[in-house]
């Protein structure tokens, strides 16, 4: 095992979220990412930098202590995070968010390189080296091995107050066959499935200048990461509004012509393409058995040439969260009247729901109403991606320190 | 027109308006049985193409991709006529596709690949060394494409023998009688591109050793894939394999599982050719518009065989491009393309731990 950043014995004294020492590193963290030549030139890089500055996490801080129980908590100890094979700045968020929250931390980073986790430790170990911020020197421990090595899972995991495993399924299995200590808590971010819902009378109503705005955004949920992340939506749910059917039919077509547009400048390289075929000839292959339509499950496919497939559903499978998956800009459809419509999206694979022209706190209330078991995030479209302290349905800060009460 | 009645044409005769019109019935008459006989392949006529199943072109006659063989077990058959089923032979936990034949469509396969391959090496069988190990055609009831490719050329041999033990070791001193026994004949070798290279080549070179092949014919398919890895071209391994054995008739062929029987046999002049029973349109992946001659872009390859599964028109994974039509210096009709290779693997963004499919 190899100790890439901080320290190796880590200092187990915690301290109270969002302490001046944790609020001051990060700011002077950020402004150092900032201002370096190499960060720069990474734009996930500088989204953690420009997230972890003082004028946002004063924000979050100012929140945090207008509770009671805020007040009352203090960080749990140590936090080991198993941090993602393939996300580089990821490594960086979950130990800003055990910082925060007044933990030490032992972050194993991935042994695949990312020039990113480089730039990104190199940056720290320099800031960590300001007399002012010794004792956060002592709370950090950035650290490799390769995931077969389980000898130090296993002595990090006997060392630590709270683990966070960043998934996915696998890799939550594997790491849980290790014991942790009786009174230590886990939190996983498993696989995940995501939708969003999209008002025809909302796409209606905009100017074409709004529906491209629109359009970006839904570019940067998806397009730009592969339609690969758990937060990327996959199924578009469109509300009819009580709206005629042309209407609905011309709504989509104005919503998926804009999208079209901006997907342009997406780079369909030929394998993506063949893949994307191949999925869409096993989709319109299924058949939904167990319907009474006993039909297809696609009823129709709107191709605009290969750059965006949109197959609407005949009906929302039981198994949607399996079967309607896309990628590189393969997205299904469905059009409802009634929330009632989308109950089998109750399921605890679905985590965000992004949407247009919909009431977010009405979608809550009826989520609480009706006791569903998924949608754990409602954001915009363009926010999809956003990781921050409440995640995956977690509130990060609170799982990761305890209250005295 | 019935692959019988094809079988009375000459492999290369057909000048492109003949061929086309042959082929495109040919092609309709599958469209249409599949469409009739497979609910998926229905669905996907349906869904994709609004249910035509007549075209008026090849160029329009709908294409399955290339994987979906590996997702779905797709037959035109009832599982009382399925004769065998081929697989691709990916290595272990790779899925591979699975072919799967009736008597029939398995005969004519057979049959075309006689009429294809002996175009090059003459209708009489000869001794003929097959550069593989015997292992590789045990457990005959799933054929892979080696040892597929082994059956189907073997029918060209008449005394034959393997060149390498179970171990892949060069079997030198049988491989020396044999010459001696039937010096002055024409040889006929056989094997995948990438094990000649392997196990032939290099062992001849490590040890020092001519085998007196000046007289045999090679063929040789499988792709390019590890010999680009070591910067092999295709002058490189004629050259290397003449400087070990003598041999000039040098014949590589692109063919998949998909559609056996159909190969593109290598002509003198280096170029690959589509036989009257096959043809092959270049697309552009960006909206699978079809390429003009010279122009690279993805291979998609048409066969008049496949009548116990969907697999008459398929869209590869494989660059290519057509070189030209019916004007090949080696007197052959129909077109002639080049294989460029593979396409290329992309980096994929995002988190890919969300779902692996």
């Amino acid at each position: 095992m190899e100790i890439v950043c901080g320290v190796e014995q880590l200092n187990r004294h915690p301290l109270t979220p969002y302490s001046e020492v944790v609020c001051d590193f990060l700011d002077t963290y950020s402004k150092a990412l900032r201002s370096d030549i190499e960060a720069k030139t990474y734009p996930d890089v500088m989204t953690f930098a420009f997230w972890a500055r003082r004028g946002n996490v004063g924000k979050k801080k100012e929140e945090f202590f207008l509770s009671d129980i805020g007040k009352k908590r203090i960080g749990r100890g140590i936090v080991f995070h198993i941090a993602p094979s393939n996300v580089p700045v990821n490594c960086v968020y979950t130990y800003a968010f055990g910082l925060l929250a007044g933990n030490s931390n032992v972050v194993r980073i991935p042994t695949k390189h990312f020039p990113q986790i480089d730039c990104m430790l190199r940056v720290i170990e320099e800031v960590l080296k300001e007399e002012a911020f010794s004792v956060i020197r002592e709370m950090t421990s950035f650290v490799q091995y390769d995931r077969k090595e389980i000898e130090y899972t296993e002595k990090l995991s006997s060392l630590c107050d709270v683990r966070v495993i960043w998934g996915g399924d696998n890799t939550i299995n594997s790491i849980r066959r290790t014991l942790l200590p009786p009174r230590s808590t886990e939190i996983t971010f498993a696989d995940r499935y995501s939708f969003g819902i999209v008002s025809v009378n909302a796409v209606l109503k905009m100017s074409d200048k709004q529906l491209n705005e629109l359009a970006k955004k839904f570019y940067n949920d998806t397009y730009l990461i592969d339609q690969n992340a758990c937060s990327t939506p996959h199924l578009i749910c469109f509300q009819k509004d009580g709206l005629s059917a042309k209407d609905i039919e011309n709504a989509k077509i104005r919503f998926w012509n804009s999208i079209y547009s901006v997907a342009e400048k997406y780079q369909l390289y030929e394998i993506k393409a063949s893949d994307k075929y191949s999925d869409l000839c096993d989709i319109v292959m299924s058949s939904d058995d167990d319907s009474l339509l006993n039909g297809n499950l696609i009823k129709n496919v709107k191709g605009f040439d290969n750059l965006l497939y949109v197959c609407e559903l005949s009906m929302l499978p039981d198994d949607v969260v399996v079967k309607c998956r896309g990628r590189y800009g393969m997205f299904f459809e469905y059009n409802f009247d009634k929330y009632e419509e989308l109950s089998v999206l109750s399921d605890t694979k679905v985590q965000t729901c992004a949407i247009c022209g919909l009431d977010n706190n009405a979608l809550r209330d009826y989520i609480v109403k009706q006791g569903w078991y998924g949608i754990d995030r409602i954001v915009s479209f363009g926010s999809t991606l956003d990781i921050d302290l409440i995640w995956d349905g977690y509130d990060l800060i609170g799982s990761l320190s305890r209250v005295i009460c | 027109m019935s692959i019988e009645e094809m079988l009375n044409h000459s492999p290369y005769e057909d000048e492109c308006d003949i061929k086309q019109n042959i082929f495109l019935e040919r092609l309709n008459m599958l469209t249409y049985r599949h469409y009739n006989r497979c609910k998926e392949y229905h669905q996907f006529i349906d869904i994709l193409h609004g249910g035509k199943i007549q075209y008026e072109s090849i160029e329009d006659v709908p294409f399955l991709p290339v994987k979906i063989f590996k997702k779905r077990e797709l037959k035109s058959v009832s599982d009382e006529e399925v004769f065998k089923i081929m697989t691709s032979s990916g290595t272990t936990g790779q899925q591979v596709s699975k072919i799967f034949l009736d008597k029939t469509t398995a005969n004519n396969q057979q049959k075309v690949l006689t009429r294809i391959v002996s175009e090059y090496t003459g209708r009489s069988r000869m001794p003929m060394i097959i550069l593989d190990c015997p292992s590789v055609l045990k457990n005959r009831n799933m054929f892979s494409a080696r040892g597929a490719g082994i059956l189907g050329f073997s029918l060209f041999g008449s005394k034959k023998i393997f060149a390498f033990t179970d171990d892949m070791e060069l079997n030198l001193t049988e491989i020396k009688d044999f010459l001696k026994k039937y010096e002055g004949q024409t040889i006929f070798l056989f094997g995948f591109t990438y094990m000649i290279w392997q196990y032939f080549y290099k062992k001849l070179v490590e040890i020092n050793e001519y085998l007196p092949l000046e007289k045999g014919v090679l063929i040789h398919g499988g792709g390019w894939k590890k010999l680009a890895s070591e910067a092999v071209s295709k002058e490189k391994f004629k050259e290397s394999l003449n400087s070990v054995c003598g041999i000039t008739s040098v014949h590589d062929y692109y063919g998949m599982v998909e559609q056996t029987g159909c190969i593109y046999m290598e002509c003198e002049c280096g170029h690959l050719h589509a036989s009257i029973f096959s043809d092959v349109l270049i697309r552009n992946m960006q909206d699978f518009s079809v390429c003009q001659n010279g122009e690279m872009g993805a291979i998609q390859v048409l066969s008049a065989l496949p009548a116990s599964y969907p697999g008459h028109s398929i869209l590869t994974e494989d660059i290519g491009r057509v070189l030209g039509e019916d004007d090949c210096p080696c007197g052959r009709k129909g077109k002639y393309i080049e294989i460029i290779g593979r396409m290329k693997n992309a980096e994929i963004r995002g988190c890919s731990d969300t779902f692996e499919r």
